[in-house]
């Protein structure tokens, strides 16, 4: 459930960023792309063997 | 007394291992700030654009079940250095997993973070992502220590471990929405 909603949060953040980047082409929002990404890995990095 | 002394030991050795990942990490997204500012706009631009197409390829496919493999150095950082004593070994630890490209990556969607701070071409910007990366990645060991362990059955590492396909399609599809990003904002 709470990885599901995990799931659901970051796509809908991530799908309205893209919106966004289509629309204004505003670097900052690739900036901030850029550091949920970082953050998801090092978080997904934990479920490693 | 003696078990909060063990739990004084424990909060040192982790506030070093978890201040040497973020050191990793601002450090070396500093550095590949830096370096990305050297290369002229146009080469970026283009180069970033490519690699965002290539994101959305290899993401796709990982959904698809036909992920490309990984190119990575798939091992765990050294055991000998546990011989360094506690501190030795956290600073070492924390250092090389900050780091991260000299042991285990697991997932392309790792690839973002040191290209993401090369096209960024900013030092500041370098060292908020790849810092994000250090801090998480050796903080988490805070959340394990003092809540995961606990609410996880089974504990944590069992837990996380029988959750890596679910983590690989969170990767997949973040690669695909990163990649589409830097495509549209970069390419189009």
């Amino acid at each position: 459930m709470g990885s599901r909603l995990f799931v659901l949060a970051g796509g809908l953040g991530a799908g309205v960023s893209v919106g966004l980047i289509a629309r204004t082409r505003p670097e900052p929002v690739l900036y901030v792309l850029l550091v949920f990404a970082a953050a998801i890995v090092a978080l997904l990095q934990q479920t490693l063997p | 007394m003696l078990r909060n002394q063990a739990k004084s030991g424990w909060v040192r050795k982790s506030l070093v291992f978890s201040g040497s990942t973020l050191l990793a990490g601002l450090a070396t997204g500093s550095a590949f700030g830096i370096l990305g500012a050297l290369v002229p706009q146009g080469a970026r631009v283009a180069a970033g654009s490519l690699l965002g197409l290539l994101a959305v390829c290899i993401g796709g496919l990982e959904l698809l079940n036909r992920g490309i493999e990984l190119v990575q150095r798939d091992c765990e950082t050294p055991q000998r250095w546990i011989q360094t004593g506690p501190y030795g070994w956290a600073v070492r630890n924390g250092l090389a997993l900050g780091f991260g490209a000299t042991s285990r990556l697991g997932f392309w969607l790792w690839y973002a973070i040191p290209l993401g701070a090369f096209f960024a071409a900013s030092p500041a910007w370098g060292a908020v992502a790849y810092g994000t990366y250090g801090l998480l990645r050796g903080g988490a060991v805070w959340a394990i220590i003092l809540w995961l362990d606990k609410v996880a059955p089974g504990g944590w590492s069992l837990w996380a471990v029988g959750r890596g396909f679910a983590a690989r399609t969170v990767a997949a599809t973040y690669l695909v929405i990163l990649g589409s990003a830097v495509s549209i904002a970069v390419g189009l």
